[in-house]
């Protein structure tokens, strides 16, 4: 009875968390970078979708609403991948050798952008409707928001194709080589600039693709990028930085395991739970759980 | 190095003169009642009328968030009305009303109480308030009102409901004195409605569908005031023969797929009636959730968002057969309610948030406390204010005002004279927010606009 | 471990040539125009810069513990927020005057920051950082939903400590000693061991100096002037709640320290002061003024990594001699 609903509810957090902190250890893997405008990513997209759609469905009628949205996807996703480069090149490459400089510059960045949403739009909460309408109705009981459904095929495709494009493709294989020695893929003539650049691309695509499947069904805030941001730092660690299998096998374990205390002990108490494996785990195992030993 | 810091100066230069002629272009073409920091405004005072003929309000509030800019709108309007309408008179002389707004921040997820201890004492000191209106946050209104009551001013609070700021007036009168309650009714009195409205749709509910009501659920945001008012009800409910099935307090940071696990729980429960009790944004979560999940039974509560008019468009019309309490609604809670309501309409094209209720008696009230004082100083108002009692209440928009011993709000009614009470209001078809009946245990029904509607999907046996 | 003589005519005469010297001049300038501000009578603008006077001291024992030891901490509002609902604690319940308070704050404090530096010894760089948010927001968490020391309402309506141009020289005392008194530790031969830690940990602990032990002073002593401004804090502003423990205050410090520049300890003024009186005054630009906030900290920290005060001071000093002709 509840194990079905501890799964169910347990793989849309895994695949949700996996989304958020795939990319945000890979950037840390590959560069060193402690990207704290991850979350902010997270809101920036959200936003720009809202605001699409806001400024779409007068023109092409609400009927439409599936057409909307995917251009406002489309949208979003574009202006977080270019956010991304133009992050990476002018404020964390000059900023590369003094590692508290990027924390700075990417909090900044992460305050920045929750101010903006606030100026160009409003405080307020709002509400981006569902692109996949309707219920799913499983194991005859537990019925939930069909959009849930497309946030876990949408994320086991995405993880699926970023590993593969990580293990197999060229670029892949020199952000591998310059996630273990950065010195020696320089001297072989590695463009490591390059190399960085692309992974802090592919960390704000997915990102980007979490808000574009989460967030509608959804509220979005002006804050919410924080919290994003802690989910994706606690999955990480927990995991081990810069270990992107680790961060996949760590998304789902902390799903499954805020879901069971979700339902045995209180939902209260499940937002102390990431806090509490952070600090077991940097206790007792700082690299975490599949992360590289040598990793400072 | 010498390059890189010229460019910057040069950018940081740039950027705040950039931002400083935007601003400035952009006031003129700001809507009637729009916010302004920092500055004097007098609407519908005469041009021209001397600075020392303005009485200065102050509205400490978080002035970019709902709540204050909604305290604005109310005190900005009654502002306007009643300096059109001549202003006060005070030994021979005509004064005009004037408003200056701070932002207290106090809204802010992340609550620096610092910001709001800075933004009353700018208040008092620099822009030159004499009297005060808002508070919205408990925590933050009480770093601040101490400036406030040092200064001996009156601090007329629109947004805080814990019933601390009332106890004080009685524990410490001559120094809290100047705190008067208008809005919202205290979360003792919005716990005792609660009670009787479940208790009257126990009885409701048994005999339109024919069978026993008994199983209630509760689901509220895991924060203090909820942890009262739920003590509270699981104290009382099992006196009117309801048991609460299923509790629960969730983090103010729970999503979706939350909600979507509490209302599986909830349903499984078998509960017939659902409190929410919710002040955050949780509200969007829980009602577009209900919506989908379909759960068989009816929501009635608190859900502070849902007070808004463009709550049905946020969810989506997911807040369809959702029963909230609110304070004021288009309906003859006094003789001027409607009045009031289709001006605020008018001019902002929305519907007044309780703050702007609030804050709109608070002008008026105002006006008429230092009519009678003949005076501007507050300790002489407040005698005048605490004669506004039960027996000679005073008429505002919100209801008849009459103020306890410990200056909070009278609530309840007698015949048809209708004090300080919260309505139950549903959200029905096309978007349309109807008051429904009480049986008469919180409101008479002759206020009530619409009969309730029960979902379609049915209620728990 | 430090030497204290108290010779006091060499105190005497290198106080007279540090007095007259650039930076000697500079700083006795600030001190002399920062004690004047009372005298303006503005009430709104003492009782900002105390505010900043207080995140002063706060900014700085960061600063000591990353600039100094480079034991970068995300947590730091852990310490301030323990000390402050000490302080409040003991000046409400069992009605202590302020200055016993502050004492027990702080001192609450530095157990607290023996309490997160052992456990979080091993860690470095990022996860030390990680570590030490995890413990505030732990406390954070406890604090919102347990139901002791005011649950989330906290405490409110402290007494005042005085007026506020009383309050206002109190605060300047509370800094200038401590900013001194901090410095003084960093230039003594305990400053020079934990910046040989700072900068070489294997090659410290070669050369026969117990880093732990040297770490852990580190983590006290910057424990202690957190403490001490969180429990000021908490006094000027006569309430406490859960939102103390906050990372906005751990930012805050970072912040302004990084602002003013790292490892300088007197940086820490200048950037919250900055900090401070320019997020004050951008106030009547509304809902713009955080945005150009936000804009002006990125372009700070990208293009002034040593913070704004050295960099502007060698300005000024060369200005200077180049009037001076020389």
């Amino acid at each position: 009875m509840l194990l079905e609903e501890i799964l169910i509810f347990g793989t849309m957090q895994g695949a949700l968390l996996a989304l958020l902190a795939l990319g945000f250890s890979l950037v840390y893997g590959v560069g060193g970078l402690l990207n704290l405008a991850h979350g902010a990513f997270f809101l920036v997209t959200a936003y720009i979708v809202y605001w699409t759609i806001l400024f779409l469905t007068p023109i092409l009628g609400p009927s439409n609403y599936p057409l909307v949205f995917a251009i406002a996807a489309v949208v979003g996703l574009s202006c977080i991948l270019t956010i991304g480069a133009v992050t990476y090149l002018g404020l964390m490459k000059p900023l590369q050798k003094s590692h508290i400089g990027v924390v700075l510059v990417t909090f900044a960045m992460a305050f920045f952008f929750e101010q903006f949403v606030k100026f160009v739009g409003d405080p307020k909460t709002h509400y981006i409707a569902p692109f996949v309408p309707g219920t799913v109705t499983l194991f005859e009981r537990i019925t939930f928001s069909a959009q849930l459904l497309a946030l876990i095929f949408g994320s086991v495709i995405l993880v699926t194709l970023v590993t593969l494009f990580i293990s197999k493709s060229t670029i892949g294989k020199s952000i591998r080589a310059v996630s273990q020695d950065l010195e020696a893929a320089k001297l072989v003539g590695i463009n490591t600039d390059m190399v960085m650049m692309t992974s802090v691309m592919i960390s704000a695509l997915l990102v980007g693709f979490a808000a574009v499947l989460y967030a509608p069904g959804n509220y979005i805030a002006p804050r919410i990028g924080w919290g994003y941001l802690l989910l994706a730092f606690s999955v990480t660690i927990f995991g081990g930085m810069g270990s992107i299998p680790g961060s996949i096998l760590g998304a789902y374990v902390m799903g499954y395991a805020t879901t069971l205390t979700d339902y045995l002990i209180n939902p209260s108490f499940s937002q102390i739970v990431p806090l509490i494996v952070i600090l077991v785990m940097l206790l007792v195992r700082p690299q975490g759980l599949l992360g590289k030993k040598g990793l400072q | 190095m010498e390059t890189k810091q010229i460019v910057a100066i040069a950018l940081i230069i740039i950027v705040i003169a950039g931002v400083g002629v935007g601003i400035y272009l952009f006031l003129p073409a700001a809507p009637y009642g729009a916010v302004v920091i920092g500055q004097l405004v007098t609407p519908g005072a005469p041009a021209g009328t001397p600075r020392d003929r303005i009485v200065v309000v102050g509205i400490l509030d978080p002035m970019f968030e709902i709540q204050g800019e909604g305290a604005w709108m109310g005190a900005y309007l009654a502002c306007d009305n009643i300096n059109a309408a001549g202003g006060v008179t005070v030994g021979g002389v005509t004064y005009y009303f004037g408003l200056v707004a701070e932002d207290t921040a106090e809204a802010d997820a992340s609550l620096d109480i610092s910001k709001g201890t800075a933004a009353a004492t700018k208040i008092v000191t620099e822009d030159g308030a004499q009297f005060i209106i808002g508070g919205f946050r408990t925590e933050s209104l009480l770093a601040y009102q101490d400036i406030i009551m040092d200064e001996k001013m009156l601090l007329f609070g629109t947004g805080a409901s814990t019933d601390t700021f009332c106890s004080n007036v009685l524990s410490n009168y001559s120094t809290y004195k100047y705190f008067f309650r208008m809005m919202p009714i205290n979360s003792t009195s919005l716990a005792r409605t609660q009670l009787k409205y479940i208790a009257y749709l126990k009885g409701y509910l048994g005999y339109v569908l024919n069978r026993t009501i008994s199983k209630v659920a509760i689901i509220r945001e895991d924060l203090d005031w909820t942890v009262g008012m739920s003590a509270f009800l699981n104290g009382y409910l099992p006196l009117y023969n309801l048991s609460v099935v299923k509790e629960i307090p969730y983090p103010i940071t729970a999503e979706a797929a939350n909600f979507a696990t509490y209302w599986q729980q909830i349903d499984s429960a078998g509960a017939q009636i659902t409190i929410p009790i919710i002040s955050a944004q949780g509200g969007i979560l829980m009602s577009t959730q209900y919506a989908l999940v379909k759960p068989k039974t009816i929501m009635a509560g608190i859900d502070v968002m849902s007070q808004l008019d463009s709550y049905w468009n946020e969810t989506d019309g997911g807040c369809q057969y959702e029963v909230e309490i609110q304070s004021t609604l288009r309906t003859n809670k006094t003789s001027l309610t409607i009045a009031f309501w289709d001006d605020f309409l008018e001019h902002y094209g929305s519907e007044p948030l309780y703050t702007a209720v609030g804050s709109y008696d608070s002008m008026y009230i105002l006006r008429d406390g230092i009519n009678l004082a003949q005076s501007f100083n507050s300790t002489l108002i407040i005698p005048q204010l605490e004669g506004m009692d039960v027996d000679s209440p005073w008429t505002g928009v919100s209801g008849n005002i009459a103020f306890t011993p410990s200056h909070d709000l009278r609530e309840g009614y007698i015949g048809p004279k209708i004090y300080s009470v919260a309505l139950l209001c549903q959200w029905q078809a096309g978007g349309h927010k109807e008051c429904v009946s009480t049986g008469g245990l919180v409101y008479p029904d002759s206020i009530v606009t619409a009969a309730l509607v029960l979902p379609p999907w049915g209620i728990n046996t | 471990m430090m030497q204290l003589r108290f010779d006091w005519r060499s105190l005497v005469s290198r106080f007279r040539i540090w007095a007259l010297s650039f930076r000697g001049g500079i700083t006795l300038l600030c001190l002399v125009g920062l004690l004047l501000v009372p005298l303006t009578g503005r009430e709104y603008l003492v009782t900002i810069v105390i505010t900043a006077m207080i995140l002063t001291i706060f900014a700085a024992s960061w600063d000591f513990l990353a600039g100094f030891a480079g034991q970068v901490s995300f947590g730091h509002a852990a310490f301030f927020g323990i000390s402050g609902y000490l302080t409040a604690a003991s000046v409400k319940f069992f009605g202590a005057p302020w200055f016993v308070a502050v004492p027990i704050g702080a001192g609450t404090a530095v157990v607290f920051s023996l309490l997160i530096g052992i456990p979080c010894l091993r860690l470095k760089g990022p996860y030390l950082a990680l570590g030490t948010l995890a413990f505030a927001l732990i406390l954070y968490n406890l604090f919102l939903t347990g139901t002791w020391l005011g649950g989330t309402e906290g405490i409110s309506g402290l007494p005042n400590i005085g007026n506020v141009f009383v309050i206002f020289y109190i605060m300047a005392a509370f800094m200038v000693a401590s900013l001194i008194i901090m410095r003084a530790i960093v230039d003594s031969r305990l400053g020079t061991i934990l910046k040989a830690i700072r900068d070489d940990e294997v090659g410290a602990d070669a050369s026969g100096i117990n880093t732990t032990v040297y770490k852990l002073i580190a983590f006290m002593v910057s424990g202690l002037f957190a403490g001490v401004s969180g429990a000021l804090f908490v006094l000027d502003n006569t309430a406490v709640n859960p939102a103390v423990y906050q990372p906005l205050y751990s930012f805050y410090a970072i912040i302004m320290a990084s602002i003013g520049g790292i490892a300088t300890i007197y940086g820490s003024i200048v950037g919250s002061f900055l900090f401070t009186l320019l997020s004050e005054f951008l106030r009547p630009l509304a809902a713009a003024s955080l945005l150009i906030f936000a804009t002006l900290l990125i372009l700070i920290i990208r293009f002034a990594e040593e913070g704004v005060m050295n960099p502007f001071l060698e300005h000024v000093r060369d200005l200077w001699d180049k009037i001076r002709g020389k």
